[in-house]
């Protein structure tokens, strides 16, 4: 049974759709353009809507399906493994001291977030650092972060999503971490 | 051990074992897969003597602590809010 009701899906999803799409892209316009397909996709195939999951979820998984289409075409030649073989250079040179068997560059001070309580972690004021510093991650390496942190996918299905090999998974999650971590123990520059 | 011979230890360890980008990975990865024998070894010894590998290990845990929280109010709580002119546009189009 069909028990979707477009007149109200603009007031009700736009906002959680359009941050959900803002935190797979980095970018503003790309992130309404692909909100705008979803909602004219989805109301061209309301018909379709079996009420076997909610609103909200058939909506998301419309968006998801349109946010890995826009990371295929917009490969622009460079798969996300030729992406790391021509980054990791810069990327070890910027965090690891290459003539010293790659250690850590330096044990990055003060050193807040190893002593932070949970709860602090969770409040407003971190999410905030939190947020400016996922909007910074490059934008090759957080369509596979989100895809792990965001929509919870397991590692076979965003390989199999993205087409990369298990290892290069592991690197992308590693390298985001470690510019993640970079970024909010300088609390995000504050920027 | 005295502490100039540990550290000799120490620094003979650190450059026969992975460097630290390679242990630090490979300790995140161990969280949610097995690692072969040699590597995972190699990796725990390497963090028994590397400070700077335990902490990123530590602030990697609160980081997903903190991610994982800010991911689940994500649909409850969007932090991010479209422009009026757009959700007006979006109105329109969906009549």
């Amino acid at each position: 049974m069909n028990t979707t009701d477009p007149s109200k899906w603009v007031d009700l999803y736009t906002d959680y759709l359009f941050s959900y799409a803002l935190f797979k892209t980095g970018n503003r316009e790309e992130a309404e353009d692909l909100v705008q397909e979803t909602f004219l996709s989805a109301f061209k195939n309301r018909e379709g809507f079996q009420g076997n999951s909610t609103e909200k979820t058939w909506l998301t998984s419309i968006l998801k399906n349109k946010i890995i289409d826009y990371y295929r075409k917009k490969k622009s030649g460079l798969s996300l493994d030729e992406y790391l073989d021509t980054t990791t250079q810069d990327f070890d040179n910027t965090y690891f001291n290459v003539d010293a068997n790659h250690h850590f560059n330096a044990d990055i001070g003060p050193n807040y977030i190893s002593e932070s309580p949970d709860a602090y972690l969770l409040t407003k004021e971190f999410q905030k650092f939190l947020e400016i510093c996922l909007m910074k991650l490059p934008m090759k390496i957080r369509a596979v972060f989100t895809a792990k942190y965001l929509d919870e996918e397991k590692s076979e299905t965003i390989c199999k999503e993205y087409n990369i090999t298990p290892s290069n998974y592991w690197v992308l999650l590693f390298r985001a971490k470690v510019m993640l971590r970079e970024c909010l123990e300088k609390k995000g520059v504050l920027s | 051990m005295p502490g100039k011979e540990r550290s000799i230890v120490v620094s003979y360890i650190m450059r026969v074992l992975q460097g630290c980008e390679e242990a630090s990975l490979l300790a995140l990865k161990q969280r949610e897969e097995a690692l072969p024998l040699r590597k995972k070894l190699e990796m725990k010894i390497h963090l028994l003597f590397c400070s700077c590998c335990t902490n990123f290990v530590k602030q990697s845990e609160k980081i997903d602590i903190s991610l994982n929280g800010f991911f689940q109010q994500l649909s409850e709580e969007p932090p991010f809010t479209a422009h009026g002119d757009f959700k007006a546009m979006l109105k329109e189009k969906l009549k």
